[in-house]
């Protein structure tokens, strides 16, 4: 029995949706360590002393808007419209990126000022949390680029639909588990 | 006024979305940071509440999640995590607050009591 492109595609985005699913554990389990050690500061800072809230709000939006541009491309390829499709995806790389980058210097200037990983059980639980979610981006960007580069070179390519597909669910699953992130780590975290 | 077309409508409710999804942020930024509560109870729980109407909006408009075809594998596995992700953290939660409690010594006191554990020899 052959498989039409439909089914296929079905097939596909559910074998992605359980690895998704299976990620969340390791979230839920780094976000369970990370509410029971937020307290334990060892003399170091607390989570209110060190984030820097308006710069982890335009982060915030920043995700959102590389995940707005990645489900734009994602109607665009489905309408035929290539061109639309590539711009698009370019800025959900542009934002991603900028986003990546906002948090590389969010951890440097907490490294540079003495609030590194090894000070408390806060902190190393802080990093973790965040440097997967970080991890996950950095992956999602060259998974886009490679993409990217793939339509550029074969655009008619019948299965490119089926392929973005599979990567803009991921990107609008970083971007969930970020509102959590931000919730529960910046906003609780820094005001309780 | 012309009438959308269907390319125009579909990247219209990602936009809707989006639109929703930023005046939720926005909005708990707003109320928390300015500190409107002043009951930790109370900020974590409309944080919570917040970022769970946020979920249910993102999964509407960029998941697709009701438009899935029977049988719905994506939403039951999905329900599946939900009530593992609630058993793991708010588990821990729960065991690690009895145990601090059972703890519940200064750092002096402790030092006190593993000297006289000390004493008595292994």
């Amino acid at each position: 029995m052959k498989q039409t492109n439909d089914e296929k595609s079905q097939i596909a985005t559910l074998g992605l949706w359980i690895y998704l699913m299976t990620d969340l554990m390791l979230f839920a389990s780094l976000f369970a360590t990370f509410m029971v050690l937020r307290n334990n500061t060892a003399c170091g800072p607390a989570a209110a002393d060190i984030f820097n809230m308006p710069y982890i709000l335009i982060e915030t939006l920043v995700l959102l808007f590389s995940s707005l541009m990645c489900g734009s491309a994602f109607v665009s390829a489905k309408f035929g419209r290539l061109r639309d499709m590539r711009m698009y995806l370019g800025l959900t790389i542009l934002f991603g990126a900028v986003f990546l980058g906002m948090e590389l210097y969010e951890f440097s200037q907490l490294v540079g000022e003495g609030h590194s990983w090894s000070v408390s059980a806060f902190l190393s639980s802080y990093f973790t949390l965040v440097g997967t979610h970080g991890l996950h981006i950095a992956v999602g960007l060259l998974w886009a680029g490679i993409l990217l580069v793939r339509l550029l070179a074969r655009p008619s390519e019948s299965n490119s639909l089926r392929k973005l597909g599979l990567f803009v669910v991921f990107w609008h699953f970083l971007e969930l588990v970020w509102i959590f992130i931000f919730s529960v780590v910046y906003l609780i975290g820094g005001t309780i | 006024m012309k009438r959308m077309n269907a390319y125009d409508k579909a990247i219209l409710r990602y936009c809707v979305g989006a639109i929703i999804a930023t005046l939720l942020t926005t909005g708990i930024y707003i109320v928390t940071v300015n500190g409107l509560f002043d009951s930790a109870f109370v900020v974590g729980l409309v944080v919570l509440l917040a970022a769970s109407v946020q979920l249910v909006v993102q999964l509407y408009f960029f998941f697709h999640i009701t438009e899935e075809k029977r049988p719905r594998w994506q939403l039951h596995s999905m329900w599946f995590s939900v009530a593992m992700i609630v058993v793991v953290v708010v588990g821990s939660i729960w065991i690690m607050k009895n145990l601090d409690y059972n703890m519940g010594m200064s750092a002096e006191q402790m030092h006190q009591y593993m000297l006289e554990e000390n004493k008595k020899g292994f």
